[in-house]
């Protein structure tokens, strides 16, 4: 069971390559659902999956992910998660505003919270700072997703 | 003794304070932090009725004067320059300082007769005596941004490093780098330097830190003629590598770092010449004595 866990939908890339894969999940023995606060109106792919409010994630016994550093703080709260996945699609520590080690520390060092790197490149800048990723996605390859299912 | 540090954006009041803080209370010096916005001058003067200010030229009005000649203590101005009058003549006290802490080049800011004592950087062992190697922020190269500017020839520098080796960069100044880790508690930042193989100092005050942490300090400026300096991305680049892959020689650095400060380049060290300056010699005699023990204990 692979929960992707989301704060709002909107027509950017990693939400579209998101709700893609949780579309191909449907075709597979994995089954998938996305955690969301809200559908942006501007948002065109149809979701074809599970969709439930952010405040489920909390009771999910399956393997959480989230692309996003500060709804990465909700993972350290769902103590009921199999295993917990921080996708950094997008190196975006450094555009937040007079950020403080203590927050990035919290999420990208904590031992119950697993890497997933977006490319080779991603994954060596992300060990060389914080951690091995443990697996490498590209774009949310569903593939890598049904992988991480098997595995984990 | 009681002595009274403002708290203001001066660093070198902080690590005054943290250094007379760290001191057995046997020796019955308390030492406590002001914030002048807050309390106002007389006020604090009558709840601590201290033996000793620390203060800055700012903070000088008519409710100090009025202090000065009602409460028997000690001050110590820190700053560069000192008030002039209309006639650009110096104002006077009811009582003079006992110490001015100014650089040379700004000591005619002061009236002749005051004593002066030029500040310089030490290493801060009340912050770092306790870092530990923590692998989770281990990096071949360091950068501190706090108190630096972050742009031009800087940043320059911080790409080169950031491209070549495996760089880590903390503090308030940010900049736009998945390098950059953002800023830092006091003591994130010693573990930071005890985890890091060699330290950029642009500034040339954090260099003593890592000279204490046994980390190699390479520094943009002059401060002590056995660190290592560098003038333009060339020489970094030849330091830093002759640094990274000579072991011997990376060992005989940081022990001769180490001990050079040791060799009175500490801010116990830095406050311990305050007290010998202002006849204060037991609690200058004490400073000395405390750092002995956190040299001995981190050798051993």
């Amino acid at each position: 069971m692979i929960g992707i866990l989301k704060g709002e939908l909107v027509h950017a890339d990693r939400d579209f390559f998101a709700v893609n894969a949780l579309n191909q999940l449907t075709k597979t023995s994995t089954m998938g659902t996305l955690f969301c606060e809200y559908n942006h109106g501007n948002f065109q792919l149809p979701v074809e999956t599970n969709v439930l409010q952010r405040i489920h994630a909390f009771s999910y016994d399956g393997i959480l992910i989230t692309d996003n550093l500060v709804r990465c703080q909700d993972l350290l709260h769902a103590t009921y998660a199999k295993k917990r996945f921080l996708y950094c699609y997008h190196l975006d520590w450094p555009f937040i505003n007079d950020i403080k080690f203590a927050h990035i520390k919290t999420v990208m060092l904590n031992d119950s919270i697993e890497l997933i790197a977006r490319s080779e490149s991603h994954a060596e800048l992300i060990e060389s700072l914080f951690k091995k990723p443990k697996y490498i996605m590209e774009e949310w390859d569903y593939k890598v997703l049904v992988e991480i299912d098997n595995n984990e | 003794m009681k002595i009274v540090v403002p708290q203001i954006n001066i660093d070198l009041l902080n690590d005054i304070a943290q250094s007379l803080e760290s001191l057995d209370s046997k020796l019955g010096v308390s030492t406590a932090l002001w914030n002048p916005q807050y309390k106002p001058t007389l006020d604090m003067f009558d709840e601590l009725q201290p033996d000793l200010v620390f203060i800055h030229p700012a903070q000088i009005d008519q409710s100090f004067v009025v202090a000065c000649q009602e409460f028997n203590f000690k001050f110590i101005i820190i700053g560069d320059s000192w008030i002039r009058d209309a006639e650009e003549n110096f104002v006077s006290l009811p009582k003079n300082p006992s110490l001015v802490m100014t650089s040379p080049m700004t000591s005619k800011n002061f009236p002749a007769q005051w004593p002066t004592l030029s500040p310089r950087h030490g290493a801060r062992v009340a912050q770092i005596h306790n870092a530990k190697f923590d692998p989770k922020l281990e990096s071949e190269v360091l950068v501190i941004t706090s108190g630096v500017e972050m742009k031009g020839d800087i940043e320059t520098v911080c790409h080169f490093l950031t491209s070549n080796y495996r760089t880590k960069i903390i503090g308030s100044n940010g900049i736009l780098s998945h390098h950059y880790l953002g800023d830092v508690s006091i003591f994130e930042r010693a573990d930071f330097i005890r985890s890091s193989k060699v330290l950029i100092d642009f500034l040339g005050a954090q260099c003593w830190d890592a000279q204490y942490l046994r980390t190699a300090p390479v520094c943009a400026q002059n401060v002590s003629p056995m660190i290592v300096t560098f003038r333009d991305i060339a020489s970094l680049s030849t330091s830093v590598d002759s640094l990274l892959k000579k072991p011997m020689a990376y060992q005989q650095y940081t022990d001769a770092c180490f001990a050079n400060v040791c060799d009175g380049n500490t801010y116990f060290h830095v406050v311990s010449e305050i007290f010998d300056k202002i006849g204060e010699p037991d609690i200058a005699q004490s400073l000395k004595q405390r750092i002995k023990e956190l040299i001995d204990d981190r050798n051993t």
